[in-house]
C-alpha cells in the first residue's frame, strides 16, 4: 500500500469542511489550519517523491462493483515528481495568504476553496483512471472560477469568473466526449490498460487521432492555449495568491499534465506524427501570441498572465517536438518562477495599491527583498544559466535544432519575446524614475518568507531535479550551440530593454505617441489581438439569438410547461407502440 | 415474473402521467409538489422494474435508492421555495404569480 499517494490528496480534501468549523472557535485559526493541512499534504507528497521506487497502481472499489467505478491512484515517476512540486508551491502560497489575506472578509470561503483547489489538483495528478481524472479536472475548474470571482462585490471579478468557467467548459466538453468513448470501448478507463499495448493502440488510426485531438482541445482550454486562452488574462481580477495558484501550481498545469499522461498515445507510430505536429503548431502560436501581448500590457499582473500563456505554449511545443522530459521540466521551472513572480508582484501591488506599471518604478531601494525575489523570477524566466528556467529552455531549443529550421526559428523568437518582456517588467517596476509620491513599505514576514524560499528554490532546484528518475535521461551538460544561442539572446535583450526603458524611455514614448500606426498597434496589442472581440461576435451573432429563441418556450405558466413536457413523452410512447423504436 | 414486471411498469407509467397531469391542473403550489413526488415515484418504480429483466439486480436497486434520496432533496428545496413565494406574494396560486411570465 502506497500511503503517500493517497494521503497527499485526501488530507487537503479532508481539511475543506474543517475550515468553517474552526472559525467558530477563533477566526485566526483558519489560516493556520490551512497552512497545517497543506503542509501535511506536502510532507506526504515530498516523502513519496524522495522514496519513490517502482511504478504502482492500486485501487479500491467502494461502491457498486458491477459498474467497475474504482478509486485508483497511479504512483509513477511523473506523478511523484509533479505531485511534490504542486504541493510545495501550493503550501508556500497558503503561507503567503496569511499575510496577504489578513484584512479581507470571507476568509472561511477563501481557505476552504483553496484547500479544495489543492486537494483536487493533487487528486488529478495521482488519479489512476480517466474518470477519476475527469472528476478532479472539473473540480479544479470550478474552484478556479469561484476563486477568481472571490471579491464578489466587484463586477469585473464576477465577469472574469464566469469567463474562466465558460471558456474552459469548451475544452472540458471535448475531453468528456473522449472519456465516455474510451470508457464505452474498453469497459475501464484505468491508465495502465488504455495506455498499454492492449489499450488505445489497438483502435483504428482515425479513432486514435480523433480521441487525441479531443483530449488536446480539453488541454487547450485548461492550459489557456490560443484560441481558448482569453480567460487567463482576465483571471487577474482574483486575489494575487489565487493567480499564483492558477498560474503556477494547480490550474493551467492540468492540461499539460493530461498530455504528458497521454504521451504514449499521441506518439503512437501509426499516427505518423500528425497529432504532435498539431500540438507543436498550437504551442508555438500560443508562445508567440502570449509573448507579444505580454510585451505590450501595462498591467503588471496581465504581463505575467500573458507570459504564462507563452510559457505553456513552449511546454506544448516541447511535447510536439517529442521531448517529454523537457515539457515536464519546463512545467516545474515555470511553476517555480511564475509563483515567485506573482508573490513578488503581489507584494508590490499591496504596497502601492495599483497594478499599472506606469505608476511604479524605482522601487529597488525601498523594497529590497521583493526586488530580489522578482529579479530571480525574471532571470529564471528568461533562462539565465544555471537557474531552473535555463535547463528546460536549453532542452527545448536543442530538440528544436534537431527538428528543423522553422521550428528553431520560432522557438528562438519565443525566447527573444520572453527575455524582452521579462526585462521590461523588471525595469519598469523596480528601476527608472519613481512614479509614486509616498514611499511604500516592505511587506510583512509572512509574505516575504515564501518569496525568499521560492527564490532560493528557483536558484537551486536544478540540483534537486538532477536526482529525479524521470529526468535521469536528461542531458546535464549544455550543448555549446544552444548555450551560446540562449546566452547571446539574453545579453542582447537585456541591453535592448535597458536602452529602451531606462535612459531613452521618454523618447520611445514620444515616438509611439507621434505615429498613428504605432498607437493603433499598441491598442491592438492591449486588446490581446482582438480575441475578445471574436468571442463577443460569436456571443452576439449566434448564442444570443439562439437563447432568445429558446426562451419563447418558457412561458412561466406551469400548465404550458407541463404540456410541453408531456408532448415528447407522448411522441416516444407513440413511436414505441408503432414499433419504430 | 414477467407478469410482475409488466404490472410494475404499467403502475409506474400510470403514476408518472397522473403526477404530470395533476401538476398541470392544480391551482395550489403545495399540491404541485405532492404531484411532483407522485411522478418521481412512478419513474422510480419503472426503473426498479426494469432492473428485474436483465443484469445484476442490486445495480438498479442502488440507483432507485439514489433517485429516492435526490427526490427527497428536491422536494425539500421546492418546499423552501414555496415558503418564500408565499411570504412574497401572499398566495400559492401559480396563475397569480406573474414575475416569471413573459
Amino acid at each position: 500500500m502506497i500511503y503517500w499517494a493517497w494521503l497527499s490528496w485526501i488530507i487537503p480534501l479532508l481539511g475543506v469542511p474543517l475550515v468553517p468549523l474552526v472559525s467558530k472557535v477563533d477566526g485566526r485559526l483558519r489560516g493556520w489550519l490551512a497552512v497545517t493541512v497543506s503542509g501535511l499534504g506536502m510532507a506526504a507528497a515530498l516523502y513519496g517523491a524522495m522514496t519513490f521506487g517502482t511504478s504502482v497502481t492500486e485501487g479500491y472499489t467502494l461502491w457498486l462493483p458491477q459498474l467497475s467505478v474504482t478509486l485508483q491512484v497511479k504512483a509513477d515517476q511523473l506523478s511523484a515528481l509533479v505531485g511534490a512540486f504542486v504541493s510545495f508551491v501550493s503550501f508556500l502560497v497558503v503561507v503567503y495568504s496569511l499575510g496577504y489575506m489578513k484584512e479581507e472578509p470571507g476568509q472561511s470561503r477563501y481557505y476552504s476553496l483553496v484547500l479544495l483547489f489543492i486537494g483536487s489538483m493533487m487528486g488529478l495528478v495521482m488519479a489512476g483512471n480517466l474518470i477519476q481524472f475527469y472528476f478532479f479536472w472539473e473540480l479544479v475548474g470550478v474552484c478556479s472560477a469561484l476563486l477568481i470571482a472571490f471579491w464578489t462585490d466587484r463586477p469585473a471579478a464576477r465577469k472574469a469568473g464566469w469567463k474562466a468557467f465558460v471558456v474552459t467548459r469548451l475544452g472540458d466538453a471535448s475531453l468528456l466526449i473522449a472519456v465516455i468513448f474510451i470508457a464505452a470501448t474498453f469497459g475501464t478507463t484505468s491508465f495502465d490498460t488504455i495506455l498499454g499495448p492492449s489499450g488505445m493502440a489497438t483502435l483504428a488510426t482515425g479513432t486514435i487521432f480523433a480521441l487525441g485531438l479531443l483530449m488536446f482541445i480539453g488541454a487547450m482550454g485548461k492550459s489557456a492555449q490560443v484560441p481558448l486562452h482569453a480567460w487567463l488574462p482576465d483571471a487577474m481580477e482574483g486575489p494575487n495568491t489565487v493567480s499564483a495558484l492558477i498560474h503556477a501550481a494547480t490550474m493551467v498545469n492540468a492540461g499539460v499534465y493530461l498530455m504528458l499522461r497521454m504521451y504514449p498515445v499521441i506518439t503512437l507510430p501509426q499516427l505518423s506524427g500528425s497529432l504532435t505536429d498539431i500540438i507543436l503548431a498550437i504551442g508555438l502560436l500560443s508562445a508567440l501570441v502570449g509573448g507579444v501581448c505580454a510585451f505590450a500590457a501595462d498591467d503588471l499582473k496581465r504581463v505575467l498572465a500573458y507570459s504564462t500563456i507563452s510559457q505553456l505554449g513552449l511546454m506544448f511545443a516541447a511535447i510536439g517536438l517529442g521531448n517529454l522530459d523537457a515539457a515536464a521540466y519546463q512545467m516545474i521551472s515555470q511553476g517555480l518562477f511564475k509563483a515567485l513572480a506573482f508573490l513578488a508582484a503581489g507584494s508590490v501591488i499591496t504596497a502601492l495599491g495599483t497594478r499599472s506599471i506606469n505608476e511604479m518604478g524605482g522601487l529597488v531601494r525601498v523594497m529590497k527583498y521583493t526586488y530580489a525575489g522578482f529579479l530571480v523570477a525574471m532571470l529564471g524566466m528568461s533562462g539565465l544559466p544555471p537557474l531552473v528556467g535555463f535547463w528546460s529552455k536549453d532542452a527545448i531549443l536543442s530538440s528544436a535544432f534537431s527538428a528543423g529550421t522553422i521550428q528553431s526559428f520560432l522557438v528562438m523568437c519565443a525566447f527573444v519575446m520572453t527575455a524582452l518582456y521579462s526585462f521590461r517588467a523588471l525595469l519598469r517596476t523596480f528601476h527608472g524614475k519613481p512614479a509614486w509620491k509616498e514611499a511604500p513599505k516592505e511587506s510583512p514576514p509572512t509574505m516575504l518568507v515564501p518569496i525568499i524560499v521560492l527564490a532560493v528554490s528557483v536558484l537551486t532546484a536544478w540540483v534537486v531535479l538532477q536526482a529525479q528518475p524521470l529526468l535521469s535521461s536528461y542531458s546535464w551538460v549544455p550543448d555549446a550551440t544552444t548555450l551560446g544561442a540562449s546566452l547571446s539572446i539574453l545579453a542582447l535583450c537585456a541591453a535592448l530593454a535597458y536602452v529602451a526603458f531606462i535612459p531613452n524611455y521618454q523618447k520611445v514614448v514620444g515616438v509611439i505617441q507621434s505615429s498613428k500606426g504605432l498607437l493603433g498597434l499598441r491598442s491592438f496589442l492591449h486588446d490581446g489581438l482582438g480575441f475578445d472581440r471574436l468571442y463577443q461576435w460569436v456571443y452576439n451573432g449566434i448564442m444570443r439569438p439562439l437563447s432568445i429563441a429558446v426562451s419563447y418556450i418558457q412561458t412561466g405558466l406551469i400548465r404550458a410547461n407541463m404540456a410541453l413536457l408531456l408532448l415528447p413523452v407522448a411522441v416516444l410512447f407513440f413511436l414505441f407502440a408503432v414499433g419504430v423504436l | 415474473m414477467a407478469l410482475d414486471q409488466s404490472i410494475l411498469i404499467a403502475t409506474g407509467t400510470a403514476l408518472l402521467f397522473t403526477g404530470i397531469t395533476s401538476i398541470a391542473v392544480s391551482k395550489n403550489l403545495l399540491k404541485s409538489i405532492m404531484s411532483f413526488q407522485v411522478a418521481v415515484f412512478g419513474a422510480n418504480l419503472a426503473l426498479f422494474a426494469s432492473g428485474m429483466a436483465y443484469g445484476p439486480r442490486l445495480l438498479s436497486d442502488a440507483f432507485v435508492v439514489l433517485s429516492v434520496l435526490v427526490g427527497a432533496a428536491v422536494e425539500a428545496v421546492g418546499l423552501a421555495i414555496i415558503v418564500v413565494v408565499y411570504r412574497k406574494y401572499g398566495t400559492l396560486n401559480p396563475d397569480e404569480i406573474r414575475r416569471l411570465r413573459r
